[in-house]
């Protein structure tokens, strides 16, 4: 068994790299290990004639291979080879296989050979390597590469034709079922690996073959496939994810998966190679990371992703890559990224973090004109708004024109029959990337979608007529579904209010976009803010109103806004940008106090206020004025807490915490 | 990054629930445990281990029992082998006793079960049904109540994460750690420990790791 070091490479797979650096790589045994005389030697010989003459007739009169291989094992005990060790015995024993194949080349003989060779762990790596080593005879290769072609489209009629009996019938069942339901997105999830074992042994192992003699011809293999399972299996274990180089070869061969307009021509393999790059991005950082490490990892992260897309970019539909690929990762990143603590993809650290970068590298390769902000013509019902987040992030990186909003505003307008037509559906389906995880108030989603409507209008004229386009939905949250049967008399309360729960979302990250604009806004951002406050309260007070079940976010989306009119709507808190801070009167309405006025009774709520106001830094004196202008006796409402946590202790939802931070109040109040 | 990070408000606001100091219980046999009942702060006499031994159902550990049915936020069981009950005992009588955990009352709105698959598959619809079935129980029952509930069952433990040997339970933000099956369910002598804090332990996010798996196939086998 030799160790050997390999040599550092341009662009690795971080697994790569470590496999390189930390350990050895360990290589088994190799044909080209054994001296080349001692195998021209005994290649020379009649009785290595004779063994490969054994192995024709063997074929020839259908001996069963489990019969044929002892016969031959006996061949290399005789006294013809007895010098030999006996490494070198198997390895004339794949020599004579080779040798066989090259006199009856065909799919059956192949067979044939390859499962002479399957009782043992060193024959099938020396006939790989034999057979490897013979293809560079040109009419060997072709004939080799034809047979391949030969038992891919054998494996593609017979799917899991090697597979264990009870799984034989399962191999079909996954073709049929691809062919009914082909789908791009299933592409990009790639979890084709989880049920290989119908699939696993259908090539009879041509595939890492033909991948070691010409990758070109090895995709065209790959081709003929017409269901997805086999071509994961042939990318991933055929080197795809043990080499940079393998998959950008890979990639670079890859049949057109997509034509100009976007739309995807059902070509397996690029999709397959897109999301096996993306997989590869395993940079491992623990939970006490030092911030050099995730400084590192955050770098590291931004060059691999460079590195895939240089690869995509040389393809000449490495647009329409982007435009596809890119709503994937959004659709990922978005819900990664919201479910972290602050969400934003900052560093190596963050969820979704991965996804983005490799997002804006995708787009930092587009050309600025050739993005088109219309979704593709084939796009799964998912794709639409995950398109327009991706074309925002287009327009900030590239500073174009902001996409416009109108499809994904035109999609929530709904009449009370459309919610179960296939116009409600649609919303649904549109809507359920960014509903992904927990719903938050200030999402990546929605803050992604909001700067495309705030640019287009003025927010607060903007919001007006998009609130009151979902009526509709507000009907469905406060007296059910009409339409809804099966015993599942809460899902559509359920699904109505998630998408509320959206739109108030975008409502609140379009506030924050006109409290602190990326891109300077074409209309007057005070006079926005100003109206737009209100209507956002209004909103959140009517779906405190007709929506229990999810009044854990309302709750805290009024203290979102409570928060916003106390620190940055009164000139507090904002990181000092070259963007104008806009101060709203002190008496607009709502004021904190105001916020703080519509929670009396609710003792739980006014202590998280409290507690939420100190954790974000509000002003204690502007706090407490607000108290006592709101009437609150907060002493009193300390001692019902008190009593609250008494009884019983697990059930309140406030804690000590509040309390505290209730009590240092106290003395201002 | 393109787009620039934004400013930030922390309005949510998790509370911490209470987590009782660190005890160690048995599970016995009516009148065997503490206060008549069945769960004991030491190793039940040999009586209490033979009652229980030949019981079907076993008793449940009833502290545990209680606690996931005032649960807040959250149950999530990991354990391989929580819907297989001995030889002899009914498989309704093993599903009955854990869906006593989940009352029409219940508050917490995510319930997550991650086990071993059945060699029946045909014994995960029924399984999927029952607790289906409870989940609409409790949102028809409680139409005030703040969220809907929603109870997953996941049979992937062992395909997906088969790295586990113990069992564990979060209810809230406790940490339960069970020798033999979540609950108490196991008829032989067990044991189990509460009061861990999750948070402190990551238990919620070892959970959810589990829960998603790394995508590697089986490993390891059990061995008691």
């Amino acid at each position: 068994m030799a160790i050997l070091h390999g040599d550092a490479v341009m662009a690795e797979w971080p697994q790569e790299r470590r496999r390189r650096s930390s350990k050895p790589t360990i290589i088994t045994l190799r044909l080209s290990d054994i001296p080349e005389e001692v195998l021209r030697e005994a290649r020379a010989t009649g009785a290595f004639l004779s063994l490969v003459q054994a192995v024709v007739d063997g074929f020839n009169a259908g001996t069963d291979p489990k019969v044929q291989r002892p016969e031959l094992s006996a061949r290399l005990q005789s006294e013809d080879f007895a010098a030999y060790g006996e490494n070198v015995r198997d390895a004339i024993l794949a020599l004579a296989c080779v040798e066989a194949f090259r006199q009856a080349p065909s799919r059956e003989m192949w067979a044939f050979l390859w499962s002479l060779t399957s009782d043992s762990w060193s024959l099938p790596i020396l006939l790989e390597q034999a057979t490897v080593s013979a293809s560079t005879d040109t009419a060997f290769r072709s004939s080799f590469i034809a047979t391949a072609r030969d038992v891919v489209r054998y494996a593609l009629e017979n799917p899991g034709h090697r597979a264990v009996s009870k799984r034989k019938g399962s191999g079909t069942d996954h073709r049929e079922h691809w062919r009914k339901h082909p789908q791009l997105s299933a592409l990009w999830r790639n979890d084709f690996l989880r049920g290989f074992d119908p699939f696993g042994r259908d090539d009879d192992h041509v595939l890492s073959i033909a991948v070691q003699i010409d990758i070109v011809e090895f995709i065209r293999l790959l081709e003929i496939f017409d269901y997805p399972e086999s071509v994961a299996i042939a990318l991933t274990w055929c080197g795809a994810i043990w080499k940079f180089e393998s998959w950008a070869a890979m990639v670079s061969a890859a049949p057109g998966a997509f034509d100009k307009e976007g739309r995807w021509n059902g070509s397996l393999i690029l999709p397959l190679l897109l999301s096996i790059a993306r997989e590869q991005f395993q940079f491992p950082l623990r939970n006490d990371a030092t911030d050099q490490q995730v400084s590192d990892a955050t770098a590291e992260i931004a060059k691999l992703a460079l590195e895939v897309t240089r690869v995509v970019g040389r393809r000449p539909d490495a647009l329409s890559c982007a435009t596809r690929w890119g709503a994937w990762l959004i659709r990922n990143g978005i819900a990664a990224v919201s479910a972290n603590a602050r969400p934003h993809p900052s560093d190596a650290k963050s969820q979704g973090f991965i996804d983005i970068s490799i997002l804006d590298a995708l787009i930092s390769d587009i050309p600025t004109d050739l993005w088109k902000a219309e979704p593709v013509p084939d796009a799964e019902p998912w794709e639409c708004w995950c398109h327009l987040a991706t074309g925002v992030v287009v327009a900030y990186s590239k500073k174009t024109p902001m996409p416009s909003p109108r499809g994904f505003i035109g999609d929530w307008e709904l009449s009370p029959e459309g919610w179960s037509s296939s116009a409600g559906r649609t919303l649904k389906a549109r809507a359920m990337p960014f509903e992904m995880g927990t719903p938050r108030a200030d999402g990546y989603g929605p803050r992604l979608l909001a700067l495309s409507v705030v640019e287009a209008d003025s927010a607060d004229t903007i919001w007006t007529k998009f609130w009151s386009s979902t009526a509709t939905l507000r009907e469905i949250v406060e007296f059910g579904d009409a339409d809804e049967n099966g015993g599942l008399g809460w899902q559509g309360r359920s699904d109505a209010s998630a998408l509320l729960m959206l739109q108030f979302s975008v409502g609140l990250m379009m506030l924050d976009h006109l409290i602190q604009p990326q891109r300077t806004l074409p209309y007057d951002r005070r006079w926005a803010m100003e109206r737009l406050l209100p209507l956002l309260d209004e909103a959140v007070r009517e779906m405190m109103a007709i929506d229990p079940l999810n009044g854990k976010f309302w709750i805290e989306a009024r203290r979102h806004l409570a928060i916003r009119r106390a620190t940055w709507l009164s000139g507090r808190g904002l990181p000092q940008t070259n963007i104008d801070v806009i101060t709203l009167d002190p008496q607009a309405r709502p004021t904190l106090a105001d916020f703080v006025r519509d929670l009396i009774g609710d003792t739980e709520g006014l202590l998280n206020l409290v507690q939420v106001a100190s954790l974000n830094y509000v002003d204690k004196h502007v706090l407490a004025a607000a108290f006592r202008e709101a009437g609150v006796d907060l002493e009193a409402e300390i001692e019902i807490a008190k009593r609250l946590l008494e009884i019983p202790p697990q059930a309140a939802s406030l804690g000590q915490a509040q309390i505290d931070a209730a009590v240092a109040l106290l003395t201002l109040t | 990054m393109a787009l620039a990070p934004p400013p930030f408000v922390n309005a949510g606001l998790p509370v911490k629930r209470p987590v009782p100091k660190p005890q160690i219980l048995w599970p016995s046999a009516i009148g065997y445990g503490d206060n008549g009942g069945s769960d004991l702060v030491r190793f039940p006499p040999v009586g209490a281990i033979k009652a229980r031994h030949s019981a079907s159902p076993p008793e449940s550990l009833s502290a545990f029992r209680d606690t996931a049915r005032t649960a807040q936020d959250r149950i999530l069981i990991l354990d391989d082998y929580l819907f297989k009950p001995k030889k002899d005992q009914a498989l309704q009588s093993r599903y009955d006793k854990i869906l006593d955990w989940f009352p029409d009352r219940l508050v917490a709105n995510d319930v997550r079960i991650l086990t071993n698959a059945h060699a029946d598959e045909s014994e995960h619809h029924l399984i999927q049904q029952k607790f289906a079935e409870r989940a609409v129980a409790i949102n028809d029952k409680s139409r005030n109540r703040q969220g809907i509930v929603t109870i997953e069952i996941n049979f992937n433990l062992k395909r997906d994460f088969g790295y586990v040997h113990d069992r564990f339970a979060i209810v809230d933000d406790e940490l339960w750690h069970f020798g033999a099956t979540v609950g108490g369910l196991h008829e032989e002598l067990n044991a189990a420990t509460r009061g861990w804090d999750s948070e402190q332990h990551e238990a919620l996010r070892f959970f959810n790791d589990a829960w998603r798996g790394d995508g590697n196939s089986t490993r390891g086998r059990r061995h008691g």
